[in-house]
Parts: structure tokens; C-alpha cells; sequence
């Protein structure tokens, strides 16, 4: 889509959201809400049972969900189908009795595959953590192969739907219609953590094995790396996500050795090479914030807990904040009060840039907050959030 | 830093791999890295 063809609203939009990439003031502050793909479908009254299994029923749910809100971005959408996960045998993501998809704390690995997975990650990722993970891919070929040609031929089915009806909606609602976040990783040790180790098996290992611990953090550096790095022209606007986990759960002496120097490196590099960095700080974040400032310039950091002064003091002349408004209120609240509230944030956080509004949690499904205090809320930031 | 593993190779590994000649280097670049490259994002979607 080049530009003649974006709607003036539409531009706009995207305007906002690259001025504060920038380092900019922008007109009015952008608003990164964002609905699950499940919620979607439930707001447009379908079955999440069925519906996720159709693209055609995804994008009708997308159409609803986006007249239904006037968000920034399109929303609607959630990579995690069952169709992908079935094929595969998945055990990491399960379909619930509700039809929400769940993500059970499974492991890849055993503590005496460290050695392995220090050796070459990648080799472990495919000869271990898959067919762990995926009981078709633990048959032999060409089973395998079969179940994984067939799980990405089913990918590119849906996503051959689902891109273009994404920009069609974003130009018919006058919506964001660049993609700013292009690629997703992880810190190393939340890699460690979540994929080959568990929860569980990381708070454990960090005792028992510490010094492998930390070779694997180091072995899975480059590999985390690589999967965020984008490939397009170095812009601060394309953002690389990752979604923080494990720190808050830290004893902070831990986290400085462990989780912090691969992190902390991974971001530099990507900052380095030209792009910008947004990040979900999952939990309270609030004894990190220290850690945090040091990052490169221009970070992006929504986060779920926390005073909004006191981050707003420790972060906003270097970093980007986002998040903190709580969702609980858009559940709970009448709008007099999600309006008064939004104020708040926006009178804190907003002063000199450096603000995207967002929520602390994920609207994952529908029964998340009331319709309508969403729609005020939006409309509130709309009419109060300009500079 | 350089990623290092039996299960990827660089655009060089595999250049010489499948037999490229030189001079198909430039033309070849999409057709044979990109492939290794979309497999990594497979990879990603699979393990996190």
C-alpha cells in the first residue's frame, strides 16, 4: 500500500506511532490496545471452539471486533491456532474445554542435556525439544515430515487469508496499517526457562548448575539474537518484541548474574544494528527499574505493575512507557471512572512524550471488561490525549 | 556473533553445499538462504 492509498486517519495513526519511535512529540498519544484473537470471536458472538479452525470466520470476527472498537491497530488476531497445534500432536499448546488455547509449563530438556544444549542449541531445539513438544514430529519419517509440511501449509493458508484481510480492514476503519513490530524473541534465560527447562526446572538448576546455567544462556545468546533480529532496512520504528518473564521471580542477585548480561547485550545488538526494541514486562518490574534505564535509548516497556509516578520519574526522559492503566477497571468500573482514571495516567505519563497508551494485561477474552467502557476509554484518549 | 549449529548454515555453507557456481551467487541469494532463514522463523513459532 503506498501512501496516495492510506487514509489520511489512517496516516495519521501511523504518524503517532513513529514520532514517539523517533523520539518525538506526536499530535495526539497512539494507543496500543490490542484484542486476542479469542475475544474476538467471542465479541462476534461465534463459537471458539470451531471458529479458530476457519479463516474466514477469524476475519469475520476481525471485521466485528474492529467496527466495535476504534483502536489504533488492528485488532483480532491471535497466532496461536488450534489447527497448527493439532497437526503436530502439540503438548505445549492445548485446546481447554472453553476452546481457549492453554500453554502448559512442559520442558525440552534434562539437566545432563546441558553439555548438548550448550554444544549447539539449535541441534537440541530439533532432535529434542520438538518431538518433545510435538508427538508427530517424535514418529518417524516420513511421518515427521508429513505432520510438518502439513502444519505450514496450513500456516500459509490461513496467513494468505488473514494478511491481506488484516490491511483491508486497517484501510476500511482508517486503523495503523504499518507493521512496526516485525520479528519476536526472547531474553536468553527466559528462553532457557521457558522452552528447554520450566519454571520449575530453572529455579532449581540456577543452584545445582549455575555454572551451566550460565553457559547456556551464552550458548542461546546468538540464537535469541537471531530470531529478533529484523531483516529490513534499519528504521527505529521496526520493533523487535519480546515478552519478559522469568526476572520478577528472581532474587535480584540472581537475576543480576543470570538473567541480566545476555539480555541486556541482546537488546544493545539489536539496538545497535538500527532497530527498536519493545518489550511486555511481565508482573512487578519496579526493583528493576535501575536495570532498565540502563538499556539503549528509545525502548519501549509496557508494563503490568507499577506507579505510574515513580516509573513515569525513573524512565520517561530515556524510555518509552506504555501499559499500567488496569484492565480490572474495564471489567469492574463505570466509564465516569475509566475516564478519570485514563486522565490520570495521561496527566502523568504523558508530558513530554515518550507515552503509548496501554493496558497492564491482555484482553484475552471477551468477558475481560465491558464493551462499552473500552469504547469510552478509547474515545477519552482520543479527545483528551493530544499535545 | 555468528550463529553456529549442524542445522544452519550461512549463505556461503550453502553455496557450497548445493553446488552454486560463483557467479549465480547474486541470483541465488533468495532462492537458497531464504528457505534456511523462513525454517528459523518455524523454529521460533515452534519452541516459544
Amino acid at each position: 500500500m503506498n501512501k496516495q492509498e492510506i487514509s489520511k486517519e489512517s496516516q495519521e495513526k501511523n504518524q503517532n506511532f513513529i514520532d514517539v519511535y523517533e523520539g518525538n512529540i506526536p499530535k495526539r498519544i497512539p494507543i496500543s490496545i490490542e484484542v486476542d484473537g479469542a475475544a474476538s470471536i467471542e465479541y462476534a458472538g461465534m463459537n471458539l471452539i470451531t471458529a479458530q479452525y476457519s479463516a474466514d470466520k477469524i476475519i469475520e470476527a476481525m471485521e466485528f471486533t474492529n467496527e466495535l472498537f476504534d483502536t489504533d491497530l488492528v485488532v483480532g488476531f491471535s497466532s496461536r491456532l488450534p489447527s497448527f497445534y493439532k497437526m503436530l500432536g502439540a503438548k505445549n499448546y492445548v485446546m481447554g474445554g472453553d476452546g481457549f488455547m492453554q500453554h502448559p509449563d512442559i520442558h525440552g530438556i534434562e539437566p545432563e542435556d546441558y553439555n548438548e544444549l550448550i554444544s549447539d542449541p539449535i541441534k537440541v531445539c530439533w532432535e529434542k525439544v520438538l518431538p518433545k513438544f510435538y508427538a508427530e514430529l517424535a514418529k518417524p519419517a516420513p511421518e515427521n515430515m508429513i505432520a510438518l509440511l502439513k502444519m505450514q501449509m496450513s500456516k500459509d493458508l490461513i496467513m494468505g487469508k488473514i494478511g491481506p484481510a488484516s490491511k483491508r480492514i486497517a484501510g476500511k476503519y482508517g486503523k495503523v496499517t504499518e507493521k512496526f513490530k516485525v520479528k519476536r524473541t526472547r531474553a536468553p534465560f527466559d528462553l532457557l526457562a521457558d522452552t528447554f527447562r520450566s519454571f520449575t526446572g530453572i529455579s532449581s538448576d540456577i543452584r545445582r548448575y549455575p555454572t551451566k546455567v550460565l553457559d547456556a544462556c551464552e550458548a542461546l545468546f546468538p540464537l535469541a539474537l537471531k530470531l529478533g533480529m529484523p531483516t529490513t532496512e534499519p528504521a527505529k520504528k521496526t520493533r523487535v518484541g519480546i515478552s519478559l518473564h522469568m526476572a520478577p521471580y528472581m532474587r535480584e542477585k540472581d537475576f543480576e548474574k543470570f538473567w541480566w548480561p545476555t539480555f541486556k547485550r541482546m537488546v544493545e545488538n539489536i539496538v545497535d544494528s538500527g532497530y527498536g526494541v519493545s518489550m511486555f514486562c511481565e508482573e512487578d518490574w519496579m526493583r528493576y527499574l535501575d536495570y532498565l534505564y540502563e538499556l539503549p535509548a528509545g525502548c519501549e516497556m509496557q508494563f503490568e505493575h507499577g506507579d505510574p509516578e515513580f516509573v513515569k520519574s525513573k524512565l520517561g526522559d530515556k524510555h518509552i512507557i506504555q501499559g499500567l492503566f488496569p484492565l480490572s477497571l474495564l471489567r469492574y468500573g463505570t466509564i465516569p471512572e475509566v475516564e478519570d482514571k485514563a486522565k490520570e495516567y495521561m496527566d502523568i505519563l504523558a508530558p513530554g512524550g515518550n507515552y503509548i497508551f496501554g493496558i497492564d494485561k491482555s484482553i484475552l477474552r471477551a468477558s475481560d471488561l465491558k464493551i462499552e467502557n473500552l469504547q469510552a476509554l478509547i474515545k477519552c484518549i482520543k479527545e483528551y490525549g493530544t499535545y | 556473533m555468528e550463529l553456529k549449529s549442524e542445522y544452519y548454515r550461512t549463505l556461503e555453507e550453502n553455496l557450497k553445499k548445493y553446488e552454486i557456481p560463483a557467479d549465480a551467487i547474486e541470483v541465488a541469494k533468495e532462492s537458497i538462504q531464504g528457505p534456511e532463514e523462513a525454517l528459523m522463523g518455524l523454529l521460533s513459532f515452534l519452541i516459544t
